[in-house]
């Protein structure tokens, strides 16, 4: 009987000599572990607001938000941390790999719920016939960059990246005269639906 | 199950709404003086839908789904919805994601065991018990931060492999903490089976037999500390559990005591698979998962030996990235109803123990009232109910020193 309370008393002693095993948290900051899946902190630079991480999001906490009324037309790729579980599927879905990390910070408390969001405004691409959202213009120099001569085909890419270099302007494609150049529509920003009608021609050459 | 009316019989209701936990039950007790004479049990509050939320996420996003089922077993579904979708596909896991999801299963269990022994103790009336069952908790916890990122909800898994990767770096620290650990538990099963309160208080306590087990349909630890030997792990392997060494563990009595005794040496055992596990992680290389393109049109079934018992998932595929159904069975479903038997015969201040011991998340005994039947006025609260079992231990205390 005596000798299962001397082992007790061996850890009594123990936890005596070594002190409590709880953390002076509130008077000592706790540093979470390197990996830590923490608030998830959009990077302003690398995010090219494409919209990936809000499609694979489990909780449905990122949101994307186009605001099609201000000028320029600017797309809003919001985290809600309220909604969020940390489970860490956008920074690994994401689609640079770079845009979005989970960071360490953990103590999000607040007595706002409206705070609880952080996120990354980049401008928007529009087709110039309807106002139809083509992409970011980030995402579009993202992709030029990524698959370089490749890009050949595909206007709206090529034209995003030489205004970007000054090469050309927004205004040296609008000007084109309808009635000198048949196929004027060609040379503009277009989204796949205006494309089709500027590029799709009957056998008596009307466009359909 | 129904009700007791005569007039000598008060009712105890215990539960059930605890938005925040994770199973709410009611037991509505029916006591005659002391004496427990009947219950009632009353589960399906608190209906998430889990299964139709799954089956509007792609199977890739399920897996967070399932995984909030259950805070405390917050691998387990994950587990067996993994095995489910593997089934259906017919995917062979690499070996180096075998190894890693048998060690975070069977971390899970050691912390859900020490979870389980803090609140018995608690209960008990031994705080001691409590306190330093979950400060040996802690470093259990504190692996899972640094392998997966996070405490609970782990988000370890994926379909055809693991998400996060165990670094070579961090073994020998896991392998220090474990052998710290196994101390610890040696301590316990030293405490819980020495001890001459502990002894009388739970041995001869809420007895399951084997054939009510099986009349019941019970899993888990509860079966197997009635002397009935299954286990999922063995008799279905999964994982990495057929290349590793182990054993099941079995007790014979199926009461309080033998299902402690069963939780505590499985706490073992699971230290020894975790042990075998990191072993291996040394040498054995190679990828951590499959990129799972399409999962084909079919059915599949998981299961998984959770801390609690077997978790079974069903899904159905159309070919689609999306399940068209998704069933899942919980252990603590079918071992709940097994109070029927366990409590009925016994004190009151008993029932709170025995109704624990089947580790069901006891968030309801916050909400325990004892209401007089006759007059409808409360008798005892939640609190009044730990407060009789603490004192029943302090008497006992008195009376065998």
């Amino acid at each position: 009987m005596k000798y299962p309370k001397l082992r007790e008393l061996k850890e009594a002693i123990t936890a005596l000599i070594k002190g409590p095993y709880t953390t002076k948290f509130p008077a000592e900051p706790h540093v979470a572990m390197p990996g830590f899946r923490g608030k998830p902190t959009p990077d302003k630079e690398l995010c090219i607001a494409c919209g990936a991480c809000a499609e694979v999001c489990p909780a449905r906490a990122i949101e994307v938000k186009n605001n099609t009324e201000t000028s320029p037309k600017t797309r809003d790729i919001i985290w809600h941390y309220d909604l969020c579980i940390y489970c860490g599927q956008c920074e690994r879905l994401c689609t640079t790999q770079k845009g979005v990390t989970l960071t360490q910070e953990y103590d999000l408390a607040t007595t706002d719920r409206s705070t609880l969001y952080s996120g990354v405004q980049k401008e928007l691409v529009v087709c110039q016939d309807c106002g139809e959202i083509i992409g970011t213009k980030d995402q579009l120099l993202w992709i030029y960059k990524k698959i370089g001569p490749l890009t050949g085909g595909n206007y709206n890419i090529i034209f995003t990246a030489q205004n970007e270099l000054g090469l050309s302007s927004e205004d040296s494609n609008t000007k084109s005269d309808k009635e000198q150049v048949q196929r004027a529509d060609l040379y503009r920003l277009l989204c796949p639906k205006c494309r089709h009608v500027a590029l799709v021609f009957n056998q008596t050459g009307k466009q359909i | 199950m129904s009700e007791n009316t005569e007039n000598k019989s008060c009712v105890v209701p215990i539960g059930p709404y605890h938005p925040l936990q994770e199973e709410p039950e009611f037991f509505k007790l029916h006591v005659d003086g002391e004496k427990v004479v009947g219950i009632d049990i009353e589960i399906g509050y608190n209906h998430r839908g889990i299964e139709k939320i799954s089956e509007a996420k792609h199977y890739d996003q399920g897996i967070f789904a399932v995984e909030r089922i259950c805070g405390i077993c917050s691998t387990s579904h994950p587990f067996a919805y993994c095995n489910a979708v593997e089934d259906l596909a017919g995917i062979e896991l690499p070996e180096r994601a075998r190894y890693i999801r048998t060690l975070v299963g069977e971390l899970e269990r050691i912390h859900s065991h020490l979870l389980w022994l803090g609140l018995a103790g608690h209960f008990l009336g031994y705080n001691t018990v409590w306190m330093w069952s979950w400060k040996y908790r802690e470093p259990v916890l504190d692996i899972f931060e640094k392998i997966s990122g996070n405490r609970q909800h782990y988000s370890m898994f994926k379909i055809g492999g693991v998400r996060r990767d165990i670094l070579a770096e961090d073994i020998p620290w896991i392998e220090k903490e474990l052998d710290a650990l196994i101390k610890a538990v040696e301590m316990f099963k030293g405490a819980v089976m020495d001890d001459p309160v502990i002894l009388a208080r739970t041995k001869n306590i809420g007895v399951l037999t084997a054939k009510d087990i099986k009349d019941y349909g019970g899993v888990g630890p509860l079966a197997r500390a009635s002397g009935v030997d299954i286990d999922i792990r063995r008799d279905n392997p999964y994982a990495a559990y057929n290349l590793v060494d182990w054993k099941v563990q079995t007790f014979q009595g199926g009461d309080i005591f033998a299902k402690a005794v069963v939780r505590i040496l499985e706490t073992l055992e699971s230290i020894k698979i975790i042990q075998q596990c990191l072993v291996r992680l040394k040498t054995v290389t190679g990828p951590i998962d499959l990129k799972i393109k399409e999962i084909p049109a079919g059915e599949g079934i998981g299961r998984h030996e959770a801390p609690r018992g077997e978790v079974f998932h069903y899904v159905r595929g159309d070919k689609t990235n999306r399940p068209t159904r998704h069933k899942i069975r919980a252990p603590s479903y079918v071992n709940v109803a097994t109070n029927e038997k366990a409590v009925i015969g016994y004190d009151i201040s008993d029932a709170l123990i025995v109704l624990a011991a089947v580790d069901p998340c006891y968030c309801c005994t916050e909400r325990v009232s004892v209401v007089d039947a006759e007059k409808g006025t409360a008798l005892y609260t939640g609190n009044d109910l730990i407060r009789l079992s603490q004192e029943k231990t302090k008497k006992l205390k008195e009376r065998i020193f």
